[in-house]
């Protein structure tokens, strides 16, 4: 061994990593060897002091003084809602007791607190959803006034055909403010099992609007963005002869209403005009319609009054007059589910439980008309033109979805409207009798 | 050392504990610091970032490695880059300067004046030599530990320990000399 090997071993047995076969033999060389003797001797003391080199402290608590950046840390990695805030607000300088309990606090919201934020944008979802659902039914609803006048003679007429079905319609509508739109459709279940059913609908085209309902006239007012073009249509309109109507109609008692229903629209049509007859298939519309919170300004009180009501025809109509109140306000802003025909003669809304189904005049300045309200089987899931008096749709009944047909007829009775709406059957388009 | 129970708990989100690890390793951390970068407030603001990237990176430390050893080897190399950034090139004539003027200074931290030549003479070493010292006897690492927190090879960890001694040894012996004779 010589003297370079016994130095590299004086170093390693400096750090403990000499096995005491080489120890030995170390001390063997150094034994006999002065020079390594001395180097030996340096390098131990030179060891010996580097071991007690004094362990200095920090002058301060170095984790207290992290703390805050600490605290950042987790603000940025667990709450992600409002971590700049925090931390911008937060004094460099935070004494430890008082960061402790606000971690803590926030631990516990990152488990319970976010679960909170879950549930509130669930909710802000649903709210948007039903919103934006609604509207749509809305952006029509001042159709049914215009439709209402020319309805009159249509109500009177229906008979009992039209009450029965209107029952069916309030009962829906009522469930429509509640925001269960989807909830609706268990309603429709029972009713329809059948595949396919066709509802013959006889376009109520009244005499009053005949000269409008021009086909060739109609493409160009298509309700393609429906809203915009009910704002249009309606603002003129409704300036004109809904204003004094909307008043009175929105401060009639309930018994007005139910005074309506009982068949003699006559006698309060000369005053309120259009609104007080929207009885046969507008209902169901406005009922959508009073649903918004923007109507709440108007007549919140006599239209929660209506909706109260059970389902009977009084009902219903009681709930019209918010429709034509609400119409003015919302159409402008409520986007609406609607379908035009491929030549543009018809409209199709969906509801909450059914769909309406409006004779679109060509002449902008008149408003479209109701020709039927038909009635949902089941949950809303698409609907298209076949052709122009060919609607089909689909709806989910108990998991399945069903395709069903709606086939408007034209017809110059309006009492063909409600029966119709009854009438739909699978297989083949029933074009009611007409009387 | 550390409990390997308390590292659990740390990773397993329990923050008192983290917290808790943290004050028993600061020293440790400081004491590296201090030592490699020969400066009190380099040496709190290394030691800081340290335990932040303890705190941050704690669930990245894995059990095969001991945690001593990740520590340090957090702390030497956020004082290298810190070394490295602070002093890029510095010649010996200049860093003899400087260690000059902060000698009076750190006089009255040290112990001993003994301890102060040791410390003067750390302080000229070369950077990795300086941090082998250090890890060597400031925080007793083996040769294994230490090259595993420097990711060097066995060898070379060796290398610079022994040639760092060597160069202790001359500065040391060169100074005791002179003080001798002078």
């Amino acid at each position: 061994m010589n003297c370079q090997e016994v130095v590299e071993s004086m170093h390693r047995y400096l750090d403990r990593d000499l096995s005491s076969d080489e120890t030995a033999l170390m001390y063997q060389h150094i034994a006999v060897c002065p020079s390594c003797a001395e180097t030996f001797q340096l390098l131990k003391s030179l060891s010996k002091e580097l071991e007690e080199l004094p362990a200095v402290t920090p002058p301060i608590s170095l984790v207290d003084a992290i703390m805050p950046r600490l605290d950042a840390i987790d603000r940025e990695r667990g709450e992600s809602p409002a971590p700049s805030k925090e931390i911008s607000s937060e004094p460099a300088e935070m004494t430890p007791e008082i960061r402790r309990p606000r971690r803590q606090a926030n631990w516990w919201s990152t488990i319970g607190g976010r679960t909170a934020i879950g549930a509130a944008a669930a909710a802000v979802i649903l709210g948007v959803a039903i919103f934006s659902f609604e509207p749509k039914v809305i952006s029509e609803a001042e159709l049914p006034y215009e439709e209402a006048e020319t309805l009159t003679n249509e109500t009177s007429a229906a008979g009992e055909n039209h009450d029965a079905e209107q029952p069916e319609a309030s009962i829906m509508m009522e469930d429509a403010p509640a925001g269960s739109v989807m909830d609706s459709g268990d309603d429709g279940d029972a009713a329809g099992a059948a595949d396919a059913h066709i509802y013959t609908a006889p376009s109520t085209t009244s005499q009053d609007d005949a000269p409008g309902l021009t086909p060739d006239s109609k493409p160009d007012h298509q309700p393609e963005e429906p809203s915009e073009k009910v704002s249009e249509k309606l603002g003129p309109q409704e300036s004109a002869p809904n204003d004094s109507s909307t008043p009175s109609a929105s401060n009639d008692p309930q018994g007005t209403n139910s005074t309506r229903n009982s068949q003699t629209p006559g006698s309060n049509n000369p005053s309120e005009g259009s609104e007080s007859t929207p009885p046969t298939a507008a209902v169901p519309p406005h009922a959508a319609e009073s649903l918004p919170p923007e109507s709440d300004g108007r007549g919140e009180g006599p239209s929660n009054q209506a909706e109260v009501n059970p389902p009977e025809a009084g009902a219903l109509e009681s709930s019209q007059p918010e429709g034509g109140r609400l119409d003015m306000g919302l159409m402008a802003t409520v986007p609406a589910a609607v379908w035009a025909s491929p030549d543009g003669r018809y409209m199709i809304q969906l509801e909450a439980n059914d769909f309406i189904v409006y004779s679109v005049p060509t002449d902008s300045n008149v408003p479209a008309e109701i020709v039927e309200s038909v009635p949902l089987k089941g949950e809303w899931v698409a609907g298209e033109w076949v052709d122009n008096q060919t609607f089909r749709y689909r709806v989910k009944v108990e998991e399945q979805t069903v395709e069903s047909v709606y086939t408007v007829k034209k017809s110059s009775s309006s009492q063909e409207t409600s029966g119709t709406g009854t009438s739909g059957s699978s297989g083949g388009q029933n074009t009611p009798a007409r009387p | 050392m550390v409990e390997q129970g308390l590292i659990r708990a740390a990773q397993s989100g329990d923050r008192d504990a983290l917290i808790t690890l943290l004050r028993e390793i600061e020293h440790h951390v400081y004491r590296t610091a201090y030592y490699i970068l020969n400066n009190e407030q380099d040496a709190l603001d290394a030691a800081q970032e340290a335990l932040i990237r303890v705190y941050t990176k704690i669930n990245s430390y894995e059990e095969k490695a001991q945690f001593k050893t990740w520590v340090q080897r957090i702390v030497t190399n956020i004082c290298i880059d810190k070394f490295r950034r602070t002093k890029p090139t510095v010649s010996i004539e200049e860093h003899e300067m400087v260690f000059q003027d902060q000698t009076d200074v750190e006089r009255e931290v040290l112990s001993g004046y003994l301890a102060q030549d040791i410390h003067e003479a750390i302080n000229k070493l070369p950077d990795h030599h300086r941090t082998v010292i250090v890890l060597r006897y400031l925080q007793d690492l083996s040769y294994n530990e230490i090259a595993a927190c420097l990711n060097l090879p066995l060898n070379t960890v060796k290398s610079y320990l022994f040639r760092a001694r060597q160069q202790l040894q001359n500065m040391l012996h060169e100074h005791q000399k002179g003080g001798v004779s002078g």
